[in-house]
């Protein structure tokens, strides 16, 4: 369940980079290859520990003149698929990791 | 000894390091030595002989075992003091000495895929936190060098064969890609073909990249960038489950993907392969004569 103020980081075992507008991921534990839209690169970058999904889904209505709902539904939906794939977990709120 | 800084607020370990590859009855083929700066023959030495390579290697201490033993046909487990690796054909003890990481790999090498292994582990070290080895075959042709990726027996070295006029690609299956100032260079390396005349050309920046695949019917596409950048991390010779490793072939790919253009092609046996490199030639001569002949 990722409620609307949960806080997540990028995991610890995921190496990352952004190149050109998109973010590519490696996840070592399952030699997984993924490369980000636009959008997820966006999203990605703002998991700093401290935005709540809330909070990142304001960013993004801002950023892309989308609705409010249409933009909390996408940056669900996209962490959701992150959290499958281990690639984000929960940040501890109130850590200054 | 310093630390690489992770984004999590974690630190890596860099410990400057000493390894040794040791030959196990047969001499050094010529033509290893010198082959990169790290490379340094002991002369004093000569039996057995062996190859000095100072290395700092980036150690990932969360993974016990990368890979499993499963997964690969060589794998490295932790030990008291450091860690241990066994190979198809050889076997490498690592230990922490204060702030120095010592390495021996012993390998036969007068097996080539021995000491080829054994070397690529040594090279892969090395590379960590520098650079990446990518699994492609290259020529160097009217000053300009292209380089193809691809699986086994997807037809790069071949490629590069009928490229160079019938005569052997400059770079065979591995090159080693290092960024230098604001480009990249890739390096030749001897790992298909050890012990033959090794160095056939100077580290060379790439004019392009090509990904190869035969298939049923031809198809050529330049890459965008975060792709390109991708595809070379999938077609690079790091294969180790660790983050730290990921993260420098990553950062390699990602900085040669901006700066070089990579494409895909897909090429039908029946149909060859010209057609589509002139293609790429054609695309590629916004910037200046580029010629492949």
């Amino acid at each position: 369940m990722i409620e609307n103020e949960s806080v997540f980081v990028p995991s610890g075992r995921v190496a990352f980079r952004r190149v050109g507008e998109q973010v590519v991921l490696v996840n070592p534990d399952d030699n997984v290859l993924m490369t980000l839209n636009s959008t997820g690169s966006e999203v990605w970058e703002w998991l700093d520990g401290k935005r709540s999904v809330e909070e990142i889904a304001v960013a993004l209505q801002q950023k892309f003149e989308v609705s409010t709902e249409e933009a909390l539904r996408d940056v669900v939906t996209f962490l959701g698929l992150m959290l499958d794939r281990k690639l984000v977990e929960r940040a501890t709120v109130g850590s200054d990791e | 000894m310093t630390v690489f800084p992770r984004t999590d607020g974690q630190r890596w370990e860099i410990a400057t390091a000493e390894l040794e590859v040791r030959c196990r009855g047969a001499t050094l083929p010529a033509g290893w030595a010198g082959l990169f700066p790290a490379f340094v023959e002991d002369k004093s030495t000569t039996s057995p002989p062996h190859v000095l390579l100072d290395v700092e290697p980036i150690l990932d201490w969360e993974n016990p075992h990368w890979p499993s033993p499963q997964k690969s046909n060589w794998w490295s487990t932790r030990t008291a003091d450091g860690f241990h690796v066994e190979g198809p054909d050889y076997s490498g003890d690592f230990r922490q000495d204060g702030a120095v990481l010592r390495g021996e790999i012993v390998a036969n090498c007068a097996e080539p895929s021995s000491l080829a292994g054994a070397l690529r582990f040594a090279l892969n070290h090395w590379l960590l936190g520098r650079g990446m080895m990518l699994h492609a075959s290259g020529v160097l042709r009217n000053g300009l060098l292209w380089l193809f990726a691809g699986y086994s027996r997807a037809g790069k070295t071949t490629i590069a064969r009928e490229l160079n006029g019938g005569g052997e690609p400059t770079s065979v299956d591995r090159v080693v890609l290092l960024p230098e100032g604001q480009s990249v260079l890739a390096y030749p390396t001897p790992f298909s073909d050890p012990g033959s005349e090794l160095v056939r050309h100077e580290p060379a920046t790439p004019e392009a990249v090509v990904i190869v695949e035969q298939g049923e019917r031809h198809a050529l596409h330049r890459l965008e960038i975060a792709s390109a950048a991708g595809i070379l991390v999938h077609h690079s010779s790091w294969n180790w489950q660790s983050r730290a490793v990921m993260e420098t072939a990553l950062e390699t790919a990602g900085w040669m993907a901006e700066r070089v253009p990579m494409y895909a092609m897909t090429f039908s046996r029946d149909e060859g392969f010209w057609p589509l490199l002139e293609a790429i030639q054609g695309d590629n001569r916004c910037c200046g004569p580029r010629r492949f002949v």
